[in-house]
């Protein structure tokens, strides 16, 4: 809707409405006044016209009985008198000379006692008897007016007034009748002042007929019975008047009721209004058209809309000029910003106007030349930008060539690449282990075909995952992750080998010893960017390893009893050797020597299966360690003594108790000083020593002798299974190699170190650091 | 020392006839069974005042020979020696939970190593105070 719209619509919605109001409310106003005032002029005109007709009828009445108390008609009846003939001619001329004078009357006549008549102005009528009418029967006794009638003899309308004549005599009586002409009423009711021109005033007789002219209607006397509500409320006041005793006074009041709108019996609409006479029973009737009495009311209707419409209209111009003015500058301001918006930044809303919409208009206008200023500044920054844009254009056109080249080569090289990427995965595919490659962030990158069949993991499941989420590695024995072998690659930087019995949980939860190793992956400058895993299923390794310990475990006992038969059996022989000749003698020793080799032997064998089997218990028990060493050193005295060995146990401590697995020390004591007794020649010096540690949770058990000495190129080896000095083969042939590799195994269970210096036919010491407490593990078997 | 009986129980052949000589070499008065059955029924007939008991035999394992001699009141004094071949600690340690006296190793012993044991064992039993200090210790 348009803001004109909206500011007319409810201007002149609000003036119709108010002016609406206004001129109803006057025109209910002016009718109902005009209705009163209607009301009273009626009642005034039948009031005052039946006042007209009592006043009328009350000097008729007067008239005739001061005619009757005359003496020329009273004479009438003095019959006895001798001039009665001539009274009689008298009184006759009198009623002639009466009626010629008298303007209402129209007949006189004096009646007899018996009713004849006796004088009269209608000659022919002389001498009729009227002894039978009511005007004589009622005139006998007082003044009677006769109510309206046709008289048949005269024909005319009339009504008649009888009154009794009194003579000087008493019973002697006649009645004196006047006749008068309805119509002497006309001069009454046609006198129409207070009335408008359909104003009618007309009689009605007690029973409802017309007695006097209609307006409409000259005949109508005694014929038309008018019916309406006006004379039925006008009937009812008669029979009031005889069935209540009113008082005259009451009646005076109740003689007239007010004015009411009715349809009379013409079938007109009028008002009305009715009064009755006093003297006799008739009513008056006063109506008018309701149309003619209202006439001026609809005038004013018709003004009032008229007038309704022209102010209307005015307050429609005066809300279209306001409207206009409120309108006209924001509807050029519209179309301004149509224009500016179309682009052309040039023109000017320019309202004068003082009101806000002029100022906004004003502002409108500075706004539009900001923009365009400011559009020119970005036109201006536009334009440069383009040209930088252009030369930027060109430059990366330039690069683009460039780098066209360089992917060029790219692509020569990424070929290349994945030719040698195809290799190595071909590779990887190939390897019959699980490989595995974890970035620096411990990310799966490759995963190759066996590792996902050890694992139970697909290459899906995997990639991009932490290997530490995903593959868990654990020991064996305590279920701890293990993962170690591949951490220490990565702080390391060197090949690490997974511990030994280590288990890996694949998907399903299920668990299979698995073996290998992990290798750090570096990137040309050598920092660590990753690591590859290695690892295979060790399940039947394992199965073999166990079938090989059990193997071994078994054979070593089965070995030994026999072997301890031979010992035994030799032992006696040599014990009865004097039965035995020299050289059988020696046999037999042989045999002893041979039989107890071999049982060493059974027992490192079974030392080792042990070990490898991861086994080994280790309890510990309180052992008082320098009585301990004392004592093996007393066993070994035959063989020193034998090599004129000087073997001293002079630097330690008096006592040092320490809790270790008792099998565990003497392995330890019993090889290292064994292998020196054994490789240190003859005279040679061995000294033992044992010290505690700055720490006084470890000691150092030390073994140096100035025997042959571990050559160099053994000396990484020696403590590996089978691995022998090459100079020990020469002086011993039958050494197992198994010596010092329990000796290492033993210290490393014990949770200590060993080391040894060694110089070629020098000697060689070795330094075993032990903890004096040591940790108690759980294998099944001990030591030999 | 003939009145001093030993019954010895051990299955092998020749290391139960080496080791009887040698008792008997020693006047020990030997009676051998040649399984874990015999060896209890030995036991409980004969009363001998040491029992030498192998653990690895037939029939019946050592250890349950060594359970119904410590049950049985006629035979829960006779003072039993485990011989063993592996000299395995955890034998060794349930052999003298059960109630044996002393252990010996075979294979670690000469045999006439394992009649010093024995004679050593008569000697600590003749001077028992000896043998509580020595236990104390």
């Amino acid at each position: 809707m348009k803001i004109r719209t909206k500011i007319i619509l409810p201007i002149v919605f609000t003036a119709l409405v108010v002016l609406s109001a206004a001129t109803f409310y006057s025109y209910f106003f002016n009718v109902k006044t005009l209705e009163i005032v209607f009301s009273e002029h009626l009642d005034t005109a039948v009031s005052s016209r039946t006042h007209h007709i009592d006043t009328f009828l009350e000097s008729e009445k007067e008239k005739i009985k001061m005619i009757a108390s005359s003496l020329i008609f009273k004479r009438v009846f003095d019959e006895d008198s001798l001039d009665h003939d001539t009274y009689i001619i008298e009184a006759c001329k009198r009623v002639d000379k009466i009626i010629e004078t008298d303007s209402t009357i129209y007949e006189l006549s004096v009646l007899g006692t018996d009713g004849e008549i006796l004088c009269s102005s209608s000659k022919e009528s002389i001498g009729l008897d009227k002894s039978d009418t009511d005007y004589f029967i009622n005139g006998l006794k007082e003044t009677y007016i006769k109510d309206a009638y046709y008289s048949e003899s005269t024909g005319k309308n009339s009504m008649a007034i009888s009154t009794p004549i009194m003579c000087e005599k008493s019973g002697c009586l006649g009645v004196m009748v006047s006749k008068i002409e309805m119509s002497s009423l006309n001069n009454i009711l046609s006198d129409k002042t207070g009335l408008k021109e359909t104003g009618n005033i007309y009689i009605i007789n007690k029973d409802g007929y017309a007695i006097t002219p209609l307006q409409t209607n000259d005949g109508a006397f005694l014929k038309t019975k008018i019916d309406s509500e006006n004379t039925r409320n006008c009937l009812k006041m008669f029979s009031d008047r005889e069935e209540e005793t009113l008082t005259q006074t009451e009646i005076m009041h109740k003689d007239h009721e007010p004015s009411i709108t009715y349809i009379n019996h013409e079938g007109v609409k009028v008002i009305g209004s009715h009064h009755i006479t006093h003297l006799i029973n008739w009513c008056v009737i006063a109506e008018i058209d309701e149309s003619e009495a209202f006439a001026s009311t609809k005038d004013l209707l018709k003004f009032s809309i008229i007038r309704i419409t022209i102010i209307l209209f005015l307050f429609f111009v005066i809300a279209f000029l306001l409207a206009k003015n409120i309108s006209e500058p924001i509807t050029k301001l519209r179309l301004g910003t149509e224009i500016i918006k179309k682009g052309n930044l040039n023109y000017k809303v320019g309202t004068n106007s003082k009101d806000e919409i002029g100022a906004l208009s004003r502002d409108f206008d500075e706004m539009t030349l900001a923009i365009k200023k400011s559009q020119a500044e970005i036109d201006q920054k536009v334009k440069h930008q383009t040209e930088e844009i252009i030369q930027k254009q060109k430059n990366i056109e330039d690069q683009q060539l460039a780098i066209l080249n360089v992917l060029e080569d790219v692509e020569n090289e990424k070929k290349l690449t994945e030719i040698e990427r195809d290799k190595i995965d071909t590779i990887l595919h190939s390897i019959g282990d699980g490989v595995f490659v974890v970035d620096k962030n411990k990310k799966i990158t490759i995963f190759n075909e066996i590792a996902e069949k050890i694992s139970g993991f697909t290459k899906e499941e995997v990639l991009g995952k932490n290997y530490l989420d995903i593959l868990k590695f654990i020991h064996e024995k305590d279920r701890t992750p293990n993962n170690d072998f591949i951490e220490k690659a990565f702080t390391l930087g060197k090949i690490q080998a997974m511990k030994n019995h280590t288990l890996l949980i694949k998907k399903d939860k299920t668990e299979v010893p698995v073996a290998d190793s992990s290798a750090p992956i570096k990137d040309s400058s050598g920092k660590i960017i990753g690591c590859i895993i290695v690892f295979r299923d060790a399940s039947a390794e394992r199965k073999a390893e166990q079938i090989k310990s059990d193997f071994v475990s078994i054979a070593s006992h089965q070995l030994r009893t026999p072997l301890t038969g031979i010992q035994w059996v030799t032992e006696r022989l040599l014990k009865n050797s004097n039965s035995l000749p020299e050289k059988e003698q020696q046999y037999v020793k042989d045999i002893n020597l041979s039989s107890k080799r071999l049982s060493t032997l059974v027992d490192s064998l079974l030392n080792v299966s042990r070990i490898e089997g991861g086994k080994i218990t280790i309890k510990p028990e309180k052992i008082e360690l320098i009585d301990f060493i004392k004592g093996y050193i007393t066993e070994t005295n035959p063989l020193t003594t034998n090599k004129n060995i000087q073997l001293t146990f002079d630097n330690h401590p008096e006592k040092l108790e320490i809790l270790s697995d008792r099998s565990g020390i003497r392995n330890i004591v019993q090889s290292l000083v064994s292998n020196s007794i054994e490789y240190t020649p003859q005279n040679g010096k061995i000294e033992i020593s044992v010290e505690e540690t700055e720490t006084k949770d470890s000691f150092l058990f030390k073994v140096k002798d100035s025997g042959i000495g571990i050559p160099k190129q053994n000396q990484k080896t020696i403590f590996d299974k089978f691995t022998r000095g090459e100079n020990a083969q020469q002086v011993k042939t039958d050494g197992t190699g198994f010596g010092l590799y329990i000796t290492k195994q033993t210290t490393d269970l014990l949770g200590g170190t060993i080391r040894f210096e060694s110089e070629e036919n020098k000697g060689t010491t070795f330094f075993v650091t032990l903890p004096k407490i040591s940790k108690a593990r759980e294998g099944g078997k001990s030591f030999v | 020392m003939a009145d001093i009986k030993i019954v010895l129980v051990e299955d092998d052949e020749i290391l139960s006839k080496v080791i009887k000589e040698e008792l008997e070499e020693a006047d020990f008065k030997v009676y051998l069974a040649t399984d874990g059955e015999k060896g209890l029924e030995t036991a409980t007939s004969k009363k001998p005042d040491l029992v030498l008991l192998d653990l690895m035999l037939p029939k019946m394992h050592g250890f349950e020979v060594l359970e119904n001699l410590k049950k049985s009141p006629e035979t829960a004094e006779i003072p039993v020696i485990i011989l063993t071949m592996l000299g395995s600690d955890d034998d060794i340690k349930k052999g003298l939970k059960l109630g044996a006296s002393d252990y010996i190793v075979k294979s670690q012993h000469a045999v006439g190593e394992i009649v010093d044991e024995v004679k050593k064992f008569f000697a600590n039993e003749s001077h028992p105070e000896q043998n509580k200090i020595k236990e104390e210790k």
